[in-house]
């Protein structure tokens, strides 16, 4: 008995006592060795990419949001925006403390999710035929240039003010171990323009349809001009966007569909579903002002002045900024006593405008002093704007995915679709003709331009220019930020064009009023106070000059 | 060898006088102290091997003389003696051998004696514990230690504590000690009527032969055992109601709120360059639009002078505070029973506990069962079985800084919000049901009433825990004694989140429901050979040899739908909509293997050592064994001959230490390069990279030295004092990586810690007489925690958002902000300090500035506190006993988020205000240090800044009991054998100059809004026994 308890007991003991018994997997997550196995996996990871594109720091939101709403179309709305983005309105933000900090790291991930792949390429772990294997490669690289592309004009001087400035960091492998100082900006440059030349030759992916979710051969080109263009390099840009526009899809006829679901012009875009959208997070959030049935926070929307800039016959007024739609499915419009839908409420509004009086908050007049008269103007003014908000909100052209939207011709009773879903455009068309217009005019040639330009004037359903020189590019210019309005170009071309801007209706700190990129100290963002931390490369002296 | 020779006088004697002592029949019963009778006992007389042993009834009878003496002897009780004389009758009521239970400590895989120990420890007992009205083991161990800090920072029904033994152990892995139940590694602890007693081990010598998981301390806690005799029973009830504990914090009304709005409306527009006049228009026509409505019956209820008009009348003052805040009410009932043979014992027990928190709707209810049974099958034999049960549930989103929280509702909404929807005579408005509207409007969280929403959305959990451990010890010779354990443990917990979808969160999706339920298994086994002899009477050797293992597996699954369209049910399959799932599963091993061999020579010198390898499937195969070692001794003075003639020492000993522990508190998996799966774009799979390689990662080990002196003086006083120092090497640290690399961190070995400290205990016994007692336990820790390694010169820590920077000689708790350099007295506006510096690059000296982005950081102090402590008095007389217990801590920094949102100078307006606001900077008031309140503040005035820290220092009346105990013939008058009635008040009074909700608030050292702060609490109850 007493032999058998104590086997019994040497059993339980020892049976556990081996090495192996201590191995665990984790179940949600593979090694470095499956990882780029096969096609399969290549494709996954190359999918993997565009997955931390699409993250809220990335593209989802913040590089659009940083770019408008420093700008000087688009204005941040005073009350309910939970103070999101009021630091960057503002320009005050700090190397420490910035949401360009995260756009830096979060481009960054981009990037290295690209040198991972690249890195194992050249490590000889990616066993495909070339043809296969560059076709990946392409796409990769086409999105480590993007990246780049954004930093170094997020970051860095203007190319066209000091191409010998200090650029980023260029990181171009995956060793977490070593560290780069921040390269020349023309060195960075140099490296986009190469990954993307790479990118041209062996992308097989076309635009259209389906494809626009993805990096495609159109979008190369076209961001070869736009690289181009920053550089001031308008020969080469002419060259790469007249290219681009042959493989792009025909620019839409007009402008009845938003950006949500896919405009037939749409080059690439960042696409979202129901599984992966980032709800509040996302960017529509931020243009739907729809806190009265729970959607977006309509933080930000173009400002009073810049709205008075379409002539009031511009479908993009209609369509865009129309929002009577978004009213109509809004739950309710709570007037102190009564609830009623709000486009009940505006319709007898205008039918009845001394009924109203009293209903109207005094606080949107200057004055506080309401008439009829006033009602009436109110009224029709907030028909469009975002409720009684201090902007024009962009609902139209970032409309709910699925929602019923038929732009100018909709029927007010729609379907809500999903809150806060939609694309993120990154690339259309109509920008290409905008840049073609441009490029024509800056290379001598008027009279391509003003064609170009009128391609976007008759679809707007505007009248089109005979203008030419100087009054021309005016326009021209005039008419991108009309149409890229909320697409998150605005600050680039502050930069890129050099010349000064006031902000209008701008109600924050009034040192920035006026924006300067001749001299752009804060337009810069600071460096990561955390990386020049953790930089070897890096000391306090390689902050941007505004910072120092 | 006198006690020899006294023994042979006596025996002889004895001897004679039976030879002339007319013999006579004696019988009697042996009861023990309820009355019942004990068989078994053995009754002999003194000095002979004559002897008998009582009956199933306790009755015995013994042919005996007048000169004899009977000694009554029984296992576990005390041996009485008693002269027979005349008597014939001879009843006796043995005692439970009390002396024996205190001189013995629950230690690391054993008992110790305590006079033989050699580390560092401090013990708790029931009694002590008892007196607490809470059912945390951690809150109940607050105050009674050295060296140990618990930090209660939450009042929230079930709410835990933190304890901090020693100082912080880790940055990156936890600093909480090691819970050991009845032997078992990180069993579940029990429920707190269950604990028989809870030893904390604080030094390394104590702690090591835990080894990898021992450097935040070991509390080794364990639980009731059956009694010999007769089956007692045991029942308790307790009632609690609980409030707020008083503070200094105070909110405004809603006619001060609006007065408050006005001014800073009218503020903003005379910045903005409008005259007196336009900016009285401007005030008028936006303040409902900006503060929310107008809670006076006039239109416009101030002049353009910012007075109030003679015929406004106040209409609406709701007050958040008051209608979220309720009187807790906490029921706590207990029966157990214990009893056995000198076979088996048993205990057995049953709880309920049911508590409402302060705040609407938390509550937290518990049921909880023990089972201990304890079987000897043979002389060489034993086997044990422990179970417990627990069963919790809680509901209520209360405590967290949401804005359906109705916490954060009591700090946010100002009084001129109002709970119902009000017409225009401010008379709530009823629905078609005849029920109260709810309003759902105001200015700081549109679409959020918190009490309205806690009525529609649910946050309810439940968690069913199970534990049971088997246990054989076996004397395979004399001494030798082979003990296993084996334990399982398994948790489960679901929760279940509903929310409307017509209001507050729960609108983005039209409704959701969350549900969640995780469970996790793990089983141990623990086996020990230990050898223990005495050599020639002066050596005594004690060799333990122990291995264990354990598995650990956990599974978490969620589902969440949404599209409710209504709020009948929460059941996913009633939703629309599903929206996500979510699975989970991980696992993690251990293999521990150790020895420790003590010696003690002639009971004044010990040694003793251990050793402990450990490994565990967090690590590399290379880096997975830890090997962590101790050695201590210890030299009892007291036991010296040059002391004993010292009359007034009655013990004096000491101790010292060196031992190195680990800390095994890190994520799974971590050394290997992954990928993930599931980062998918556009609903097509993707893989990210998600984890760098970091295959040198290994276990996080501390050093401590420790030096100790117990005394015992005058036969009234006695303590300890002690000195101790760890270093901790190898911290695992999340090293900052630069950016570019496409990483923000990674984990490594790379830190470096020093926690040293001095503890100080002092028991003294006042007064002593008949009927009156008084006893004082005082104990103070300084302790001082510095960082001497880093993989950097400075790492702002993970959570820099809250002012916190890591530096080599700075303390890592060090507050690193903007320093606040108070309010410009001519403009109102708000100013920081700035360094100004050379053209090298010196600071030369400081300025202040208006410009929060140019302000300098700067090192304010820490949170940690200089040193704290608690004094507790126990009084008794006859039956009554008095207990007050204080606890104090001095020195730690508070950042008071509470008083940063309510103190937001118009930065966040339309939102409550703190009462300090009326003394803001005014034109007519320049002589504040509040900066002046404008709409829509751009000063950045309510930025993180010294402004908002404050001095945490503070002493606090923990606890006031009282109780009465029954006389044991009046109690079984009634057919009890004990009966106690007892109330107590905790929390009763605080002295602090912190204005903020509670200055105790942990390392952390941040008073969050939302959450729960500790409670004031008045017990009754009363206990029986029968």
């Amino acid at each position: 008995m007493k032999k058998i308890l104590i086997i019994l007991l040497a059993g339980i003991i020892f049976s556990a006592c081996s090495d192996s018994w201590l191995e665990t997997e984790p179940t949600e997550k593979i090694s470095v060795e499956n990882a780029f196995s096969t096609e399969k996996s290549i494709k996954a990871a190359v999918n993997g990419v565009y997955y931390v594109m699409q993250s809220s720091h990335a593209y989802g939101r913040f590089l659009t949001m940083m770019q408008e709403v420093r700008g000087d179309d688009m204005i941040l709305e005073e009350n309910y925006n939970w103070r999101r983005f009021k630091n960057e309105y503002n320009y005050a933000y700090y190397p420490a403390s910035s949401n360009g900090n995260s756009i830096y790291l979060k481009l960054y991930e981009v990037i290295e999710a690209c040198n991972s792949i690249t890195d194992a390429e050249k490590a000889g772990k990616i066993s495909l035929p070339d043809a296969t294997k560059n076709k990946y490669l392409a796409e990769v690289r086409a999105a480590r240039a993007l990246a780049y592309f954004h930093l170094v004009r997020l970051f860095a001087k203007p190319y066209i003010l000091d191409n010998d400035a200090p650029g980023v960091p260029l990181k171009l492998d995956s060793d977490a171990g070593v560290n780069e100082g921040r390269a020349k900006t023309s060195v960075v440059y140099g490296q986009i323009i190469d990954d993307l030349l790479f990118s041209e030759k062996y992308i097989t992916l076309t635009g259209g349809q389906g494809g626009n979710a993805k990096i495609t051969k159109a979008f190369v080109r076209g961001l070869l001009g736009r690289v181009y263009m920053t550089m001031g390099n308008y020969p080469d840009a002419l060259v790469w966007t007249d290219k681009a526009i042959e493989d792009a899809p025909a620019y839409s006829s007009d402008y009845s569909v938003g950006m949500t679901e896919g405009m037939s012009e749409s080059i690439f875009e960042i696409q979202y579903t129901e599984n992966t959208f980032l709800q509040y997070g996302s960017l529509q959030s931020f243009y739907d002002f729809g806190y009265l049935d729970g959607g977006g926070y309509g933080t930000i929307g173009c400002s009073d002045d810049f709205y008075a800039q379409y002539a009031p016959n511009d479908n993009r007024l209609k369509s865009w900024f129309y929002t009577q739609w978004a009213y109509s499915n809004q739950k309710h419009y709570y007037d102190g006593a009564n609830k009623t839908t709000f486009y009940d409420f505006m319709q007898s509004a205008i039918a009845n405008p001394a009924e109203y009086v009293g209903t109207i908050p005094s606080s949107i007049t200057e004055d506080g002093v309401i008439t009829p008269e006033e009602v009436n103007k109110l009224v029709r003014k907030n028909w469009v704007r975002s409720g009684f908000r201090t902007h024009y909100s962009l609902y139209g052209k970032f409309p709910r995915k699925g929602a019923d939207f038929v732009g100018y011709t909709a029927n007010p009773e729609g379907s809500t679709g999903v809150m806060n879903l939609g694309h993120v455009p990154i690339m259309r068309t109509s920008e290409l003709i905008l840049m073609k217009a441009e490029l024509e005019h800056r290379n001598d040639d008027d009279g391509k331009a003003q064609i170009e330009l009128n391609k976007i004037r008759t679809r707007a359903g505007v009248a089109t220019t005979s203008a030419t020189g100087t009054a021309l590019l005016d326009e021209i210019l005039l008419e991108r930020r009309k149409e890229l309005i909320g697409e998150g170009f605005r600050m680039y071309d502050i930069l890129r064009l050099q010349k000064p801007v006031t902000r209008s209706n701008y109600w924050g700190d009034a040192k920035y009023k006026v924006l300067d990129p001749t001299n752009p100290g804060k337009m810069i963002l600071p460096i990561p106070k955390k990386e020049i931390d953790a930089n070897d490369k890096l000391t306090e002296a390689d902050q941007n000059e505004a910072y120092l | 060898m006198k006690k020899l020779i006294g023994l042979v006088v006596v025996f002889m004697l004895l001897g004679l006088s039976s030879v002339f002592a007319q013999s006579k029949t004696v019988t009697g019963t042996v009861v023990d102290l309820s009355g019942m009778g004990l068989p078994g006992v053995s009754v002999s007389i003194k000095g002979t091997t004559v002897g008998a042993s009582t009956d199933i009834d306790g009755k015995w009878s013994l042919e005996t003389s007048a000169d004899d003496i009977l000694e009554f002897s029984f296992v576990g009780m005390k041996t009485q003696e008693v002269k027979v004389g005349n008597k014939t009758v001879i009843n006796v009521t043995l005692e439970e051998d009390r002396v024996a239970v205190e001189e013995v400590m629950v230690v690391g895989y054993g008992t110790a004696k305590k006079s033989s120990f050699t580390g560092s420890a401090s013990v708790v007992k029931s009694d002590q514990i008892k007196r607490t009205p809470t059912v945390s083991l951690a809150k109940a161990l607050q105050a009674t230690s050295p060296g140990v800090m618990v930090s209660s920072s939450s009042g929230a029904a079930g709410a835990d504590a933190t304890i901090r033994i020693r100082g912080i152990g880790s940055l990156a892995s936890g600093s909480d000690p090691l819970w050991v139940v009845d032997g078992v590694v990180d069993a579940p602890k029990p429920h707190i009527e269950d604990i028989e007693s809870m030893t904390v081990l604080k030094d390394a010598a104590a702690a090591s032969i835990y080894g990898s998981r021992a450097a935040n301390g070991v509390i080794v806690v364990s639980t009731k055992s059956g009694k010999v005799g007769r089956t007692q029973f045991d029942f308790q009830a307790k009632y609690s109601v609980s409030n707020k504990t008083t503070n200094k914090f105070k909110l405004l009304n809603s006619a001060e709120f609006y007065k408050v709005s006005w001014d800073g409306l009218y503020a903003a527009a005379i910045k903005s360059g409008k005259n007196e006049a336009d900016a009285a228009a401007y005030a008028h026509a936006n303040l409902v639009a900006k503060a929310g409505k107008n809670p006076y019956d006039v239109a416009q209820p101030f002049d353009n002078n910012g007075n109030l008009v003679d015929n406004a009348n106040l209409m609406l003052d709701e007050d958040w505070n008051d209608l979220v805040n309720r009187t807790g009410v906490t029921q706590q009932y207990d029966l157990s029973a214990a009893g056995g043979n000198d076979k088996t014992k048993f205990y057995f027990s049953l709880g309920y506990f049911d508590q409402e928190g302060i705040i609407k709707p938390d509550m937290y209810s518990k049921y909880t069962g023990q089972v201990n049974v304890t079987n000897k099958v043979s002389e060489k034999l034993k086997i044990g079985f422990r179970s417990s049960f627990k069963r919790t549930s809680s509901n209520g989103l209360s405590g967290t800084s949401n804005a359906s929280s109705t916490g954060y509702a009591a700090y946010t909404l100002p009084n001129n919000v109002s709970l119902y929807e009000l017409d225009d005579n401010f008379q709530p408005v009823k629905d078609a049901d005849g029920n109260y509207k709810y309003n759902w409007d105001n200015k700081v969280s549109q679409n959020y009433n918190p009490i309205g929403l806690a009525n529609l959305n649910n946050y309810y959990s439940t968690g069913t825990y199970f534990f049971s451990s088997f246990n054989m010890n076996f004397e395979i010779l004399k001494g030798l004694v082979f003990d296993t354990k084996f334990s399982g443990r398994y948790n489960s917990k679901t929760t279940n989140d509903f929310e409307t979808g017509e209001y507050g969160d729960g609108l983005a999706d039209k409704g959701r429901s969350e549900k969640t339920s995780y469970e996790s298994l793990k089983y141990m086994s623990s086996s020990t050979l230990t050898y223990d002899k005495t050599f020639d009477e002066l050596h005594h050797v004690n060799v333990l040899l122990g291995y264990e293992f354990e598995d650990y597996k956990y599974k978490y699954l969620e589902a969440v739908a949404k599209e409710y369209e209504f709020n009948f049910s929460d059941e996913l399959d009633v939703a629309a909509k599903p929206k996500s799932v979510d699975s989970d599963t991980y696992q993690d091993r251990m293999i521990g293997m150790f020895s420790r061999i003590n010696y003690d020579y002639d009971n004044k010198y010990y040694l003793s050592g251990s050793i402990r390898r450990d490994a565990s499937s967090r690590f590399s195969p290379d880096n997975r064994w830890g090997t962590f070692w101790s050695v201590s001794g210890s030299w009892r003075l007291s036991q010296e001959d040059f002391i004993q003639s010292i009359d007034f020492i009655d013990n004096l000993k000491l101790n010292a230490s060196y031992g190195t522990n680990g800390v095994a508190g890190i994520g799974r998996y971590l050394y290997m390069p992954l990928y993930s799966l599931g980062g998918n774009y556009n609903d097509i799979a993707g893989i990210v990279h998600s984890q760098l390689s970091n295959k040198d990662l290994k276990w996080e080990k501390s050093g401590m030295a420790n030096v100790g002196l117990e005394f015992g003086l005058f036969g009234c006083i006695s303590g300890t004092l002690e000195w101790f120092t760890k270093k901790s090497e190898d911290m695992l640290m999340n090293r900052p990586l630069a950016y570019s690399t496409g990483w923000n961190e990674r984990i490594e070995n790379i830190g470096a810690m020093k926690n040293s400290g001095i503890e100080f205990a002092l028991n003294t016994v006042n007064i002593k007489s008949e009927d009156f007692e008084w006893t004082t336990n005082f104990n103070i820790t300084f302790s001082k925690t510095e960082l001497t390694a880093l993989s950097q010169d400075e790492i702002q820590s993970p959570d820099n958002y809250w002012g916190r920077v890591w530096r080599v000689g700075t303390d890592p708790y060090t507050w690193y902000l903007k320093e606040w350099a108070g309010v410009d007295r001519e403009t109102g506006e708000a100013q920081w300090w700035k360094d100004v510096k050379d053209a090298d690059g010196n600071v030369t000296s400081r300025e202040k500035t208006k410009d929060y982005s140019s302000a300098d950081y700067y090192e304010l102090g820490s949170s940690i506190p200089d040193f704290y402590g608690g004094l507790s008095n126990t009084f008794t007389y006859k039956n009554f006993t008095l207990g007050v217990q204080m606890n104090y801590s001095v020195g730690g920094k508070i950042y008071d988020n509470l008083e940063q949102t309510t103190m937001n100078d118009g930065a966040s307006f339309g939102y409550q205000l703190n009462a300090k606001v009326l003394d803001a900077w005014r034109p007519d008031n320049k002589d504040s240090d509040i900066p002046q309140y404008i709409y829509n503040n751009t000063s950045k005035s309510n930025a993180s800044s010294s402004r908002y820290l404050y001095d945490g220092s503070y002493l606090r009346i923990k606890n006031i009991s009282l109780s009465y105990d029954f006389d044991k013939s009046d109690a079984r008058k009634v057919g009890l054998q004990s009966a106690r009635l007892f109330v107590n008040a905790e929390n009763l009074y605080t002295f602090t100059n912190y204005e903020g909700l509670d200055p105790e608030q942990g390392v952390s050292g941040r008073n969050g809004f939302g959450t729960i702060p500790n409670v004031r609490t008045f017990t009754f109850g009363v206990r029986l026994g029968f």
